[in-house]
């Protein structure tokens, strides 16, 4: 068991780094800043033509609106067709056997790093040491960096008491602010001595083989330069709301993913099991701390310097939030995420557009921004429909002339027909036909995403780099906790400078 | 690799891609030159086909366009195909009266129909000489190039279930979630077009049902989900149509079943019509006599299909039979019931339905490709190839049961107690000899619609301003169809049109356009609110002009001028 506490200078210029390591080196790149100044000029200009033109020309200004949004819709509603397609085949995902796995002799492995970031998990740090000791690896080509906060003392001592041996070994980040997994995860890339790094959550429970996976996908491969493997919910029959997460996941990774790493278009990554070689992410800057989607940031990152991202058949198993309050602070906080690193990645438009093509810009803006965005309105929508479908009143009827009505009726019907169908078919096709239920009653959800995506969007102009924990553990599979009470929504007041 | 490039698969089926199109195009301008002759060279245009593309263009061109003016006695999807059609051809109206959209789109859709037959036969992987073969029994039938050539809706249904039962055969062998979702889809576009395919949704549903049930491996919790959830996917879009549909025609006619229970619809039609004739039993004894009209050899196919399945224990006739058989079975039973008229055309998925099962003779050779094949998939087929004989049989098979329907066709069609809507085409055509009284009944409907072109022509010239002619659409639309000023009349889905209807010389309308108020005439709605109008004009209008109807079953028109009140 060893913790790390060197000379006083070590671990400051380390933490610094980890901290201000990418914005200083390439501050367009980190959400430290949420919006650049001609973005914001870009906005308040909008914002102004919007009051002028309502207060102006009232009737114009609402229907030139009402169309952008039923394009918006219209365009989300074909790109996801058009994913959904692309993500068909199979060969998207990538495939490495049992066997091709195994039979890559022990010295012919490189030095493997994990990283775990945990903080105030003290009930599940014990289980880590199971999860992660059944990977196959050889122990001396493999560390596991458990990265926790130094003030944290109870999930410190508690890992401290399960024990914490080779290849594991404990690493406490000095406190500071942006309290965030990401800057934890780049405090521990300063101590990494591997030549692939991942990520685990502390009660992820990965697929034993999946680093020799990702060791022969590399090699089968060396334009890869990013892995992500497959996330997959173990208690998604435990209520509704875990099956729509796991139906959610199920279509994300098996066919929204593989599709646009078919295409070439830029991958947001998922919050693990993302195998990343440790030169590139040296080169592309780390994570950023400041972005409370780091891992989607990353994965955009990654592709706007033109690195390439597959999806790996191999499965983490995580825990699918089972609370619904729970549920939606870890959602609006991944909508503000999403939005954050469209916001960083379109600071440059040029640049972007010349590695990543239009489509895949568009693909990326629609998939990431279009999300959030179309999850808000939809509130907004769904009322509108609502009071047109009782009373038909004139109001409504001056916002919608015929061509936005009919593309307006088409994305709603037609487009949320598909996008329930598409949920069906992703949970049949990974045979999770359990799901059905929760397939069928898909539209709930959505209103828990509209709810969640409002939350993000207010988040991202007031609090932007505020993470919001999520609490785990809520699967029962651990008895011993029952009746404690696990609120870690503390201030943490960020100040991005 | 640039990024937005897809990954290059080496996908057998992206190779023969121009094939494919190439034959599609080729039987397709084949149809169209079949119809444009039939149409404007014999003058043979169906009512039903004619009346799709005049709502068509009461969507877009009447004076009220909007898309509600389709109509919701029959399902949308016909219409709504012709409407890019009827839009470019707007300027010729003369192309509107014959139904040239309607052609179009019939030639196009059955062209591809047969496409998908031959695709069903090529997934198995037989040889593609004798799936030519089967598929020019299917294309070149009579029964099939008549209504490839007419606008009428049986082409687009054909192609829909033949997408079923193309995604049903590959399903079983590959357990591909998607192929299901190709039926689903399949059935759900089909409903919209026909809603006979509600019979083949449930139909499906259980074959679907019985697969999943007993292929999966697992306990009987896990069988039972995966049984739900596969039938969810086949059955989730057809109801969503039909719920959608329903829900629209309620929203905007208070009716939710149109189709049936509306005074155009089916019931009504019927009743007016004077039923469907005879006893129970003529009418199952005639049905049997449709069905082998078209393919005599019918039931030999299917005997020699259940028998060939017994033995060699592969199911790949079982989509066919059901697709087809449900459509064919629902409408015997509803015909049996008297709830339907006995059309011929009711059993023309007989012909594909023969295709098909002979073309499941040849056991499936190779390897199915499949996407994305499911746990239960069974790709491979028989690793030899078939045997002198096996292949001799094959094409005698073809020969003895698919060619005698395209032979004896041409007679039966000709024969008006049993293809009353299609003998007038095929003696005109082929130039079979009959007898003078029925010489004089094809002659009479090769003249149909001429009056009401005339009547058109003879409104047009007027240069009536908006809103001048009133007219339901009974009868009607094959004039408004016509007319080269659709906006002068005032039809039943024009918003003011009871209003107009009530008070017309307020209204600035000048012309009533009456039909007789007898038979079907009786739900005229100009006759239900004048009763005595086409008799003498009821006091709201004077007699202008009679057009006695030199056509057959239509009415002689009586165009009454509105007398003002004052």
């Amino acid at each position: 068991m060893s913790t790390r506490d060197g000379a006083a200078s070590e671990p400051d210029a380390a933490l610094v780094e980890a901290v201000d390591g990418l914005r200083r080196r390439d501050p367009l790149a980190s959400a430290a800043t949420v919006f650049v100044p001609w973005q914001t000029r870009t906005l308040l200009v909008a914002a102004a033509l919007l009051i002028a033109g309502l207060v102006v020309v009232p009737g114009a200004t609402v229907v030139i609106v009402t169309a952008a949004v039923a394009l918006l819709y219209l365009a989300t509603m074909v790109q996801r067709v058009l994913l959904f397609v692309a993500g068909l085949d199979d060969r998207t995902i990538l495939t490495v056997s049992e066997a091709e796995a195994r039979r890559l002799a022990d010295d012919d492995l490189p030095r493997y790093t994990v990283l775990v970031p945990a903080y105030g998990e003290p009930e599940v740090i014990g289980q880590l040491l199971e999860h992660l000791g059944a990977l196959e690896y050889p122990a001396d080509r493999l560390e596991i960096l458990v990265l926790l906060e130094a003030d944290d003392t109870a999930t410190v001592e508690a890992a401290q008491a399960a024990g914490v041996e080779s290849p594991m070994r404990l690493i406490l980040v000095p406190p500071a602010e942006p309290r965030t997994k990401p800057k934890a995860c780049n405090y521990g890339m300063q101590f990494a001595t591997g030549e692939i790094i991942t990520i685990y959550d502390a009660e992820d429970i990965p697929d034993p083989l999946q680093l020799r996976r990702a060791v022969v996908l590399f090699r089968r491969d060396p334009g890869l330069a990013c892995i992500q493997a497959r996330l997959a919910f173990h208690n998604s029959d435990q209520n509704l709301l875990t099956g729509w997460f796991a139906a959610e996941y199920g279509l994300w990774f098996r066919y929204l993913l593989p599709g646009l790493a078919s295409r070439r278009w830029p991958v947001p990554l998922g919050g693990t099991s993302n195998h990343l070689q440790a030169k590139v992410l040296a080169e592309a800057g780390g994570w950023d701390p400041y972005n409370v989607t780091e891992d989607a940031d990353l994965g955009l990152r990654l592709a706007r310097r033109g690195y390439r991202t597959g999806v790996l058949e191999s499965i983490t198993w995580e825990e699918a939030n089972s609370d619904a309050i729970n549920w939606i602070r870890q959602r609006s906080r991944w909508y503000k995420g999403y939005l954050q690193s469209c916001l960083v990645a379109l600071r440059r438009p040029k640049d972007t557009l010349r590695v990543i093509g239009l489509r895949g810009t568009i693909a990326m803006t629609l998939l990431l921004a279009g999300t959030p965005v179309a999850a808000a309105s939809n509130l907004i929508f769904w009322l509108v429909a609502f009071i047109w479908l009782l009373g038909q009143p004139a109001a409504i009827a001056v916002a919608y002339p015929a061509p936005v009505y009919y593309m307006a009726l088409t994305s709603f019907v037609i487009g949320n027909v598909l996008a329930l169908y598409s949920t069906l078919l992703g949970a049949r096709a990974g045979g999770d036909s359990n799901l059905l239920m929760a397939c069928l009653l898909t539209p709930l959800y959505w209103i828990l995403m509209a709810i969640a995506a409002l939350k993000g969007i207010w988040q991202l102009l007031v609090r932007p780099s505020y993470w919001e924990k999520t609490v785990h553990g809520l699967d029962g599979m651990d008895g011993e906790r029952a009746g404690q009470d696990h609120d870690h929504e503390s201030e943490r007041a960020v100040s991005p400078s | 690799m640039s990024a937005g490039q897809l990954l290059r698969t080496d996908d057998p089926i992206r190779a023969v891609r121009v094939y494919r199109m190439t034959w599609a195009a080729v039987m397709a301008v084949c149809y169209i030159a079949v119809g444009l002759w039939l149409s404007h060279g014999k003058g043979v245009i169906l009512g039903d086909a004619l009346s799709r593309v005049a709502d068509a263009r009461f969507v877009l061109f009447s004076r009220d366009p909007h898309l509600a003016a389709m109509g919701f006695v029959f399902t949308p999807l016909t219409t709504f195909v012709e409407l890019p059609l009827v839009a470019v051809m707007e300027h010729w109206p003369s192309l509107l009266a014959h139904d040239v959209p309607g052609i179009v789109v019939s030639a196009i859709a059955m062209s591809l129909a047969v496409l998908q037959i031959a695709g069903t036969l090529r997934d198995r992987r037989v040889g593609s000489r004798w799936i030519v073969a089967v598929c020019a029994m299917v294309a070149l039938h009579p029964m099939i190039v008549f209504y490839a050539a007419n606008g009428m809706s049986e082409a687009l249904f054909l192609l829909f279930m033949a997408i079923c039962t193309r995604g049903l055969l590959r399903w079983m062998a590959s357990d591909d979630v998607h192929d299901l979702a190709l039926v689903g889809i399949g059935l759900a576009l089909g409903f919209l077009v026909r809603y006979d395919a509600l019979a083949v949704g449930i139909g499906s549903a259980v074959v679907v049902a019985g697969t999943t049930l007993w292929r999966t491996r697992s306990t009987l919790r896990m069988r039972a989900h995966a049984m739900a959830m596969d039938v969810a996917i086949v059955v989730a879009p057809i109801a969503t149509a039909f719920l959608l549909w329903s829900a629209v025609s309620w929203l905007t006619t208070g009716d939710a079943l149109a189709q049936f229970t509306s005074d155009y619809g089916n019931t009504t039609i019927l009743a007016l019509s004077g039923g469907s004739g005879h006893d129970p039993l003529y009418r199952a004894g005639f049905e049997i006599i449709e069905w082998l009209a078209l393919e005599p050899m019918i039931f030999v196919i299917i005997a020699v299909a259940a028998v060939w399945t017994a033995v060699r224990r592969v199911p790949d006739a079982l989509p066919a039979l059901v697709v087809y058989g449900a459509v064919l079975g629902f409408q015997a039973f509803s015909y049996f019931r008297g709830d339907t008229f006995g059309f011929l055309r009711f059993a023309i998925t007989a012909i594909p339905l023969a295709g098909t099962l002979v073309g499941m003779l040849r056991p499936r050779q190779g390897l199915l490709f499949s996407r994305r094949a499911g746990p239960a998939a069974r790709l491979q087929g028989a690793d030899h190839g078939l045997s002198r004989s096996r292949r001799l049989a094959s094409w005698a098979a073809v020969v003895g049961l698919l060619l005698p329907g395209v032979l004896i066709a041409p007679v039966t069609m000709s024969k008006p107690q049993i293809a009353n809507q299609e003998y007038a085409a095929t003696i005109s055509v082929l130039g079979i000899p009959a007898s003078p009284r029925i010489r004089l009944a094809v002659e009479a409907q090769q003249r149909t619609f001429r009056t009401e072109r005339d009547v058109a022509r003879y409104l047009d010239d007027q240069q009536l301003p908006a809103g001048s002619v009133i007219t339901d659409t009974l009868f009607g639309y094959a004039v408004v169809a016509a007319s080269s000023n659709p906006r002068q009349f005032v039809i039943p889905s024009d918003s003011d049109f009871v209003n107009a209807l009530n008070d017309p010389a307020a209204h600035h309308v000048r012309y009533l356009l009456t039909v007789p108020d007898s038979g079907r005439g009786t739900t005229d709605a100009i006759n239900r609110r004048y009763p005595t109008i086409y008799a003498n004009g009821a006091d709201a209008g004077i007699l202008e002009l009679e057009f006695p109807n030199s056509g057959s079953d239509q009415p002689a028109y009586r165009l009454y001028r509105v007398r003002s009140t004052a």
